[in-house]
């Protein structure tokens, strides 16, 4: 208790520099992400999106912890300042924008939580970003260059995310999203036992969750037509509109796989297969060496989607 | 208990992330830098060896808060520019450096995120090397000392000194190792000396034996002729590019001279308006202060008048119910009072003046006389009954006798 009161006092005095800034938070951690979930747990209460069960408590944790790394990088720029005050402006701020956060209930499940963290770290993340298409529709490095009719530097820039995701950026994001080895055992266990279960569940989830992250996207990235994705996937141009659009939008995803397929395929969009855990290095390895990266690959990304987890 | 276990394990997990993250922000090489503008994703600044500069303007909305995220997710930046004026802020992440300016106008801003490398390899090398040099120097010069205060038993001096002296060995070696590395790195073309220029070997004039010897000479005088001519353009050219940099400094300086004075005056505009605006703000709170008072007063009126409107109806109420009352009461009077009409004979010797009198006293209408009798019609009030009018007229002294009869008139 002694504790909390001086560490209530430091952050509430004014700080000059930003070494006092990092030393005085680095002191204060623990303090600091207490105090970020009791205003959180508080905003959520007070806005009717509460519960007291394990998967609200969860949920308030994760948000105090992304709005305390965002205060550890944006309040040395906003020196001389009193740390604590700053951090509850930067909650105040967050909560007071509309649709802080996509509540639904059915995200507050293992699966719901595992998709709901997955698409919001590959909003903020190019390495998710790309694995993202990997979890959801498994599909390989390979047929993602295909599909997305990538060159030469950024194909070798998707196998470097996929490399770094499979490293360590997987791991460092189900331990972010809150996902105990036990509850990713149980998915896996469901999955193995009805995976078409999982895959409605999840078809059911991740348009939904894909339209409230698209809000993130930028303003000049509209979903176009059949004919307009055509036009562009011949161009040279557009890589990141592509990456990003694609891996966020089921419909146009669809477009793209018929347009690289050259042929139409009976179904309205592209198949789900969840896959909870990253792509083996030895699948990674084969990948590289059958298909070489360059765009030539003859596997089709249909092989790819229906595949079930390794 | 479960359930809290969890999610002590949970925080915990993520306490970790964040004391990690300095370390990281430090360790990982960005790749390109993902760039939010007000929490929507607008484009990627690459991080590369030569010094970028990647620029973004926003043509509606200002530019309120920026964030940069590298390819792994990191957040390395993070910035709010709530005013108009320029804001700019430094990040590190890997061994780039980042700076970012923005700037907001009225509507729209622009955004420039500026990252080069922040210390060369073979400068961090170089250091190191220096470093691991002095280091062992120190090591080597503190084990030297003691050394030397051993010097007096000398199996003694081995004995401690000799461990002392292979590590201050293996030190110096790796030192020296590195030095030699640096070197290696740091002998760049640009970085090597110039070479030495060309000197003659010229012989004494008096050694000139052969005519080889003295086309040689010649030569090299003519090379050296050339040469000075060389150097003369040169100079010149020096000397022209000094006096173009001169023109171009001064004209840089008056154009800077000029957007100091532009600077000033625009200043000074802008301390004039905000005077005039200081004082259209009083004469504006000044108005309005006596808008406020007109309105007060204004409302007072209403209200009074509103009171004067709700008196003048209940006055009119009273003065229609007092009306009333006085139709009523006269038209009772009307009901009440009657004609009463009686005979009066009056003593001898009265005169017609005074009958006249009396007639005129009680507002008598005198009918015709009948053998000394006087016919009198009265109206007599309500509070007056024909008998007590009979008995007050009887007490008159003239008045005989009084009779209230309707017939004939009475015999005498």
């Amino acid at each position: 208790m002694t504790d909390r009161r001086a560490s209530a006092g430091r952050l509430g005095a004014i700080v000059p520099t930003p070494e006092d800034f990092d030393r005085i938070t680095a002191d204060a951690l623990p303090f600091l992400l207490d105090h970020a979930i009791a205003q959180t747990r508080r905003c959520l209460r007070e806005t009717g999106q509460w519960a007291d069960d394990i998967g609200h408590e969860k949920l308030a944790v994760r948000i105090a912890y992304e709005l305390l790394e965002r205060f550890l990088v944006y309040g040395r720029t906003e020196l001389p300042c009193r740390p604590l005050f700053l951090l509850e402006s930067v909650i105040s701020k967050h909560f007071s924008q509309s649709e802080p956060l996509y509540y639904q209930k059915d995200l507050l499940s293992p699966l719901g939580r595992f998709l709901d963290g997955l698409v919001s770290k590959a909003v903020v993340s190019r390495d998710a970003l790309m694995a993202l298409y990997y979890h959801l529709y498994g599909l390989t490095q390979g047929p993602i260059v295909k599909l997305l009719g990538l060159g030469p530097s950024e194909c070798h820039r998707v196998y470097k995310n996929f490399e770094r995701w499979r490293r360590c950026g997987w791991e460092r994001a189900i331990a972010e999203i809150g996902i105990t080895e036990e509850e990713l055992r149980q998915l896996e266990c469901s999955q193995a036992l009805d995976p078409a279960r999982i895959n409605v569940e999840a078809t059911r989830l991740v348009p939904m969750i894909q339209a409230h992250y698209r809000r993130s996207e930028p303003q000049h990235f509209p979903c176009l037509t059949r004919q307009q994705w055509e036009h562009l996937l011949t161009q040279g141009s557009g890589y990141d509109y592509r990456v990003w659009h694609l891996a966020m939008c089921r419909d146009c995803l669809w477009h793209a796989y018929t347009i690289r397929l050259a042929r139409q395929i009976d179904q309205p969009s592209p198949p789900i297969a969840v896959h909870f855990h990253p792509m083996p290095k030895v699948r990674l390895v084969a990948s590289a060496l059958s298909l070489g990266g360059n765009g030539n690959e003859k596997q089709l990304p249909t092989e790819c989607l229906s595949r079930s987890s390794a | 208990m479960k359930s809290n276990c969890q999610l002590s394990a949970y925080r915990d997990r993520l306490l970790n992330s964040l004391r990690e993250r300095a370390d990281r922000q430090r360790r990982e090489e960005p790749g390109s830098l993902r760039v939010f503008v007000n929490h929507a994703a607008v484009g990627i600044a690459e991080c590369g060896v030569t010094p970028t500069t990647w620029v973004f303007v926003s043509l509606q909305d200002p530019i309120r808060e920026i964030e940069l995220r590298t390819e792994a997710g990191l957040l390395v930046g993070s910035l709010c520019a709530s005013t108009v004026s320029p804001k700019t802020a430094r990040f590190s992440a890997g061994h780039y450096s980042i700076d970012v300016c923005v700037e907001n106008g009225l509507c729209g801003g622009t955004l420039r995120i500026m990252s080069r490398a922040g210390v060369p390899l073979w400068r961090r090398l170089e250091a190191k090397g220096w470093t691991a040099a002095s280091r062992s120097l120190a090591l080597g010069s503190r084990t030297l000392a003691r050394l030397h205060k051993l010097g007096q038993d000398p199996a003694r001096m081995l004995r401690v000194g000799w461990p002392w002296i292979g590590t201050v060995a293996r030190v110096m070696i790796t030192g020296a190792v590195l030095l030699l590395v640096v070197d290696r790195l740091t002998n760049q073309p640009g970085h090597r000396t110039p070479a030495s220029m060309n000197t003659a070997q010229v012989t004494p004039s008096g050694q000139i034996t052969s005519a080889e010897e003295h086309g040689a000479v010649i030569r090299f005088l003519k090379d050296q002729q050339l040469e000075v001519a060389h150097l003369r353009r040169s100079v010149t050219q020096l000397q022209d590019a000094h006096k173009t940099r001169g023109e171009l400094e001064a004209r840089l300086l008056a154009r800077l001279t000029k957007a100091v004075e532009d600077r000033q005056r625009l200043r000074d505009d802008i301390h004039r308006l905000t005077v005039v605006l200081d004082a259209m703000n009083k004469e504006h709170a000044a108005l309005t202060a006596r808008v406020e008072a007109a309105s007060t007063e204004r409302e007072h009126m209403i209200e009074e008048v509103q009171r004067l409107i709700a008196a003048n109806a209940t006055l009119s109420r009273d003065v229609a119910v007092l009306e009333t009352r006085a139709q009523v009461a006269s038209a009772r009077l009307e009901t009440a009072a009657h004609p009463f009409k009686f005979w009066v004979s009056f003593q001898d010797g009265t005169s017609d003046k005074s009958i006249e009198a009396l007639l005129e006293e009680i507002k008598g209408r005198r009918g015709p006389v009948d053998s000394g009798w006087y016919s009198v019609e009265v109206t007599l009030p309500q509070t007056h009954t024909p008998d007590s009018f009979v008995e007050t007229l009887k007490k008159t002294p003239i008045v005989k006798a009084v009779k209230t009869s309707l017939g004939p008139a009475p015999a005498q």
